[in-house]
């Protein structure tokens, strides 16, 4: 696998609140309510709080001509209850989601000052919980996942007042937004969303750049996020193929948010290649 | 008011946790001001700790925030009067409306049920009078009932 890397935009303090690095597969038969609390039994020394929530749609990338850009969202039927479960460390920072058909680890934000781990940490950590989940449905005779999506997910935090003061200045950030009007009758924007999709080349995904106002939940502070969600299907379901893809998702989330963002905002976030 | 016996609808999920991340953050782009400082209210009802009212309450639960935020965000209305928003021991969220002679209370639960009292002058209504519709539509009858005057 090439050293990704060396070629990639790097920031001293980059503005990340959140990571995520999710693997979604076809629906374990048989994987029931009875295997979440079996599987924190596994887990627990590290994950030592749980809650359940109601479980994500599954998200699939098509590409036949005439789809829609969004991913789809699919009704499955099964015959198991719906239900995700959340199992977080002491901490909060480190989350692992497991749902009958995906496993996703996040890295958040607490406090507000912790340092970011830097993705190869985050891909080593979710490693071990892949093999952890491999393991625990091999150990209980279960079938092997059919990994047919991975996502790569950056939540960046732009805060008012930092290269910027409101939305009349939003060029000073985005760089694709020039802020001109042809007339001069619209006053400066109150708020901006915006959603953006670019495709990766031969169809190995999309990366879906995602921007709003929101308040931050830590702190109830509004922000302007900046969410980058790269997201496809990775050449098999052996280890090597999902992380590679995940390797690529996390290569077109990286160089796209420098793209997305001025250089301005760069000196500011220290940016060192 | 403290007798709050009127449920109008309940057990519907918040749409606030309907992705793969694991943080707080809720979209405020297409919101009013007064709707964005509702929620920061309510967002910062969830760093509550427990006995945050020193009788041993818990703090309002994931979905008590999440069903707050929503009813917030479903207002249809530029200008309402800005809610009283509080926690309520138990771990519910009460959020309340006062325009003229007319209160609206609406307390969320943490066993997710939504009761609501409407009062005129004081005095609670008839709970016949409020039915049970989805809960956008319940959300715009509440509101419009309380600017009638």
């Amino acid at each position: 696998m090439p050293d990704r890397n060396q070629t990639l935009p790097d920031f001293r303090d980059p503005p990340v609140n959140e990571t995520a690095l999710s693997i979604q597969f076809a629906p374990v038969p048989k994987f029931g309510a009875q295997y979440f609390g079996l599987y924190w039994a596994k887990i627990r020394h590290e994950y030592t709080r749980s809650q359940a929530l109601p479980p994500l749609p599954s998200a699939t990338e098509e590409f036949e001509a005439g789809s829609r850009v969004p991913p789809q969202f699919g009704i499955q039927l099964i015959n198991e209850p719906e239900l995700r479960c959340w199992f977080w460390d002491d901490t909060g920072n480190r989350l692992v989601q497991l749902q009958h058909d995906r496993l996703i680890y996040n890295w958040r934000q607490i406090r507000g000052d912790e340092n970011y781990p830097r993705y190869p940490s985050i891909r080593d950590a979710l490693k071990v919980e892949w093999l952890r989940f491999s393991d625990f449905l091999e150990g209980e005779h279960l079938e092997k996942p059919k990994v047919n999506q991975c996502e790569v997910i950056y939540v960046n935090h732009i805060e008012y007042g930092k290269g910027w003061n409101g939305y009349g200045e939003l060029n000073r950030v985005v760089a694709p937004w020039s802020g001109d009007s042809s007339g001069t009758f619209l006053p400066v924007p109150e708020r901006v969303n915006m959603e953006t999709h670019y495709l990766l080349p031969d169809r190995l995904g999309r990366l879906h750049i995602s921007m709003q106002p929101v308040i931050r939940g830590r702190d109830t502070q509004e922000v302007l996020q900046i969410m980058l969600t790269a997201r496809g299907a990775p050449k098999s379901s052996s280890i090597d193929d999902i992380f590679d893809w995940l390797d690529l998702g996390r290569e077109w989330v990286v160089k796209g948010f420098a793209d997305f963002t001025t250089d301005s905002m760069h000196k500011i976030w220290g940016r060192r290649s | 008011m403290n007798a709050l016996t009127n449920p109008v609808f309940a057990l519907y999920q918040p749409e606030s946790r309907y992705d793969s991340t694991g943080s707080r953050a809720v979209r405020v782009g297409s919101l009013n001001e007064w709707q964005v400082e509702a929620l920061k209210k309510i967002v910062g009802l969830e760093s509550l700790g427990h006995n945050w009212n020193s009788y041993g309450s818990v703090p309002p639960s994931a979905w008590v925030i999440g069903t707050a935020i929503d009813f917030i965000c479903k207002v249809p209305f530029d200008n309402p009067p800005m809610p009283r928003i509080m926690p309520v021991a138990g771990g519910g969220i009460q959020m309340e409306w006062e325009k003229g002679r007319r209160e609206l209370e609406v307390e969320i639960h943490p066993d997710t049920t939504i009761e609501v009292l409407q009062a005129i002058n004081g005095r609670p209504l008839n709970p016949d009078e409020v039915s049970s519709p989805a809960p956008r539509a319940a959300v715009e009858r509440l509101l419009t009932w309380l600017s009638v005057d």
